[in-house]
C-alpha cells in the first residue's frame, strides 16, 4: 500500500479536533506516542490503510486527513459547565455535536429549496431579568398540557415520550446522545433552526426530562450551549429554576404536598424526607432533583434544603452490571435506537424530504442512521 | 487546467463525472427508459465515468442493482485509480478549499471530494443535481470557483439528445 505525503499538521489539527492529547490519541490507534509524534511532525510519512484507521478511531472525515492545511478552528457552542473542574469533552461528545450541527445545516439547504418541508421554528423569548417562573407559566401554556394530562402519563418514560414530542411541535429538534461529561446541549442555527440534545447516559427518565426542559429555557434565552446544570453558573441556575418550575407548577404542587403529607404546618417551610420526595417526583413524572429544588423554591421546604438532600444523591452508586438478554424481544430493534437517539421530528423531516425528492436516499441514511431499505418501518414506528 | 465547453462539431465529445443526487435523480426523469438508454451509450461511448466513493453511496440503494452493477467496471474506467496518492490529495485540497461541501469536520466521509477531483484531474464536466440554493456548501458552487462546468443530469440528457439528432443529420 502507497504511502501519502500528508501534512504533519492535518494529522495534528484531526487530533486536537477530537480533543485528544498525544499519549490517549497513540493509545486509541495502537501505536507509540512516539510515532505519532513522528507522523504529526512530518518526519514519517503515513500508509494509505494507517490514515483509514486514524479516519476511523478519531471519527473524521478520511479526506480531512489529506487536506495540504489544517483549517481554522471552529466556535463550539458556549460551555455553560462548571461542574467536575469542566472535563475536557469527548469524542463522544464532540461527535455527538458535528451532528446535531450538521443536520441543521442540511435542514437549512432543505429550507433554501423547499421551505414548507422544514417546520417553523415557534418558541418564545426569555431574559434573564424576567422571573424564570413567571416564564415558566408562560411557555407551560404554550404547550398546552395540563397537570392532569401530565400526571395521566404512566410513569416517567411515558413523560419523556410525550414531552419530547410536545418540544418537537414547537419545532425544535431533540436528539439523545450518550455524553459522558454533560448534562445536554442546545444549538440555534440563525435563530430559524434549533436543537436540543439530552444525555441517554443520565440515570433515569424524570433527568432526561428536567434536562429537555433546561435546554428549553437555554433556547428562550437566545444563549445555547453545553450544560451540566450547576448552580454556580448564573445562566444554568436561571435554566434550572425554570425547568423545575414548568414542570412542577406552584398550584398543582401544593395540591400534591396536600395529598403526600396532609398534616403539614401550611405556614412554614417543612423538611421533607427522601420519600415524600420520591412521591411527590412521581405524581409530576420528574426527577428527585427537580422536586427538591422545587420545594425549596417555592418555600415549602426550609432554605438549602435542595443542596441537603441532594448532596447524598451526588454520592455515586456502584451498579451491577446487568446480565445479557439473549431474549430477542427484550432488545429494542435498530429502529427503535434510531428514532430514539434521532427524534421523530428529525426522522419525519427526513424521509418527507426523500419522497419530495428534496434530498436522495443515500443522504436519508446518513441522516438516519440506518439503511433506505428500513424506511418504510420507521414511518411505521413514527406514526405508532 | 482547460474549461470544458459545450460540443461544437470541431471538438472532441465531452465527458462526464458524475455525481450520486445525479443517479438518483435520473428515477424521477421522464421516459428513464430513454434517459438510461442514452445513460448506456454515454459509457458505452467512454464518456460517462464517477468514481469508487459514489458507487458504495449507490450501493443501498436499488438503483445500484438494477442499472449501476453492470456497467461498474466501464464506470471507474478512467484511469486514476482509488488509492492514487495524487487523486487523494486532490480530493484534500477540496476538502480543505470547501469545507462545508466535504463535512471536513464531520465523522463521515462524503464522495463530493472524490468525484469533483476526478472532474478535475481528468477535465471531466461535471454532473450533479443538488439544488442552486445555498451553494457554497455545494458540489455547483466548488465546480464554479474551480472553473469546472457543472450540468444536472437533465442538461445531460438534452446535450446527449442534441448529439444523437447531430449524428442522424450527418447521416
Amino acid at each position: 500500500m502507497a504511502k501519502v505525503p500528508v501534512n504533519g499538521r492535518v494529522l495534528e489539527w484531526a487530533r486536537q479536533t477530537r480533543g485528544l492529547k498525544l499519549a490517549p490519541a497513540a493509545e486509541l490507534l495502537n501505536i507509540s506516542s512516539a510515532e505519532l509524534q513522528a507522523y504529526e511532525s512530518g518526519e514519517k510519512q503515513p500508509l494509505i490503510g494507517f490514515l483509514r484507521e486514524m479516519s476511523r478511531r478519531y471519527r473524521i472525515n478520511f479526506t480531512s486527513l489529506l487536506m495540504p492545511e489544517p483549517l481554522p478552528p471552529v466556535k463550539r457552542p458556549t460551555d455553560h459547565r462548571s461542574r467536575f473542574s469542566r472535563r475536557p469533552l469527548s469524542i463522544d461528545t464532540l461527535v455527538a455535536i458535528e451532528e446535531v450541527s450538521d443536520a441543521l445545516e442540511t435542514f437549512a439547504d432543505i429550507a433554501s429549496e423547499m421551505p414548507r418541508i422544514i417546520p417553523k421554528l415557534r418558541i418564545g423569548r426569555a431574559k434573564l431579568e424576567e422571573n424564570p417562573a413567571k416564564v415558566a407559566a408562560r411557555e407551560r401554556v404554550r404547550f398546552g398540557v395540563s397537570f392532569a394530562q401530565q400526571r395521566s402519563w404512566k410513569g416517567a418514560a411515558q413523560a419523556r415520550v410525550r414531552w419530547r414530542e410536545k418540544m418537537e411541535e414547537r419545532g425544535v429538534f431533540t436528539y439523545m446522545h450518550k455524553l459522558p461529561e454533560l448534562s445536554g446541549f442546545s444549538i440555534l442555527h440563525d435563530e430559524e433552526f434549533a436543537a436540543i440534545c439530552v444525555n441517554d447516559l443520565e440515570p433515569t427518565d424524570g433527568a432526561k426530562i428536567f434536562t429537555l426542559l433546561h435546554e428549553y429555557c437555554h433556547l428562550l434565552l437566545r444563549n445555547a450551549g453545553i450544560s451540566d446544570q450547576s448552580d454556580r453558573s448564573k445562566v444554568e441556575r436561571y435554566c434550572n429554576r425554570f425547568a423545575a418550575a414548568f414542570l412542577i407548577p406552584k398550584a398543582n404542587l401544593l395540591e400534591a404536598v396536600s395529598e403526600v403529607v396532609p398534616d403539614r404546618d401550611a405556614a412554614s417551610p417543612y423538611d421533607f424526607s427522601d420519600s415524600h420526595v420520591k412521591r411527590l417526583s412521581g405524581i409530576f413524572r420528574v426527577s428527585n432533583r427537580a422536586m427538591a429544588l422545587r420545594l425549596e423554591r417555592t418555600g415549602l421546604a426550609p432554605a438549602g434544603f435542595y443542596g441537603k438532600r441532594t448532596g447524598a444523591w451526588d454520592i455515586p452508586k456502584v451498579v451491577e452490571p446487568k446480565p445479557q438478554s439473549n431474549n430477542k424481544k427484550s432488545k429494542p430493534s435498530a429502529i427503535n435506537i434510531a428514532v430514539k437517539r434521532i427524534g421523530k421530528l428529525h426522522a419525519h423531516t427526513v424521509l418527507e424530504a426523500v419522497r419530495l425528492n428534496a434530498i436522495n436516499s443515500f443522504d436519508a441514511s446518513e441522516l438516519i442512521g440506518l439503511q433506505p431499505s428500513t424506511f418504510p418501518k420507521v414511518e411505521a414506528q413514527l406514526l405508532k | 487546467m482547460t474549461r470544458r465547453s459545450k460540443p461544437t462539431l470541431f471538438t472532441e465529445p465531452d465527458a462526464f463525472a458524475v455525481d450520486t443526487s445525479s443517479w438518483f435523480t435520473v428515477r424521477s426523469l421522464p421516459d428513464s427508459e430513454t434517459v438510461w438508454r442514452r445513460i448506456e451509450r454515454l459509457i458505452k461511448d467512454k464518456r460517462l465515468f464517477t468514481c469508487p466513493q459514489v458507487i458504495a453511496e449507490l450501493r443501498g440503494d436499488p438503483i445500484y442493482r438494477t442499472h449501476i452493477k453492470q456497467f461498474e467496471k466501464a464506470l471507474l474506467a478512467h484511469g486514476i485509480r482509488a488509492t492514487n496518492p495524487e487523486f487523494l490529495l486532490a480530493a484534500g485540497v477540496i476538502t480543505h478549499d470547501y469545507p462545508a461541501m466535504s463535512k471536513a469536520r464531520s465523522e463521515r466521509t462524503p464522495a463530493d471530494p472524490y468525484i469533483v477531483a476526478l472532474a478535475q484531474m481528468q477535465e471531466y464536466v461535471m454532473v450533479a443535481d443538488e439544488g442552486k440554493k445555498r451553494i457554497n456548501r455545494k458540489i455547483l458552487g466548488a465546480c464554479q470557483k474551480l472553473g469546472i462546468r457543472c450540468i444536472t443530469i437533465s442538461q445531460l440528457m438534452q446535450e446527449a439528445q442534441d448529439g444523437e439528432t447531430q449524428e442522424e443529420k450527418r447521416g
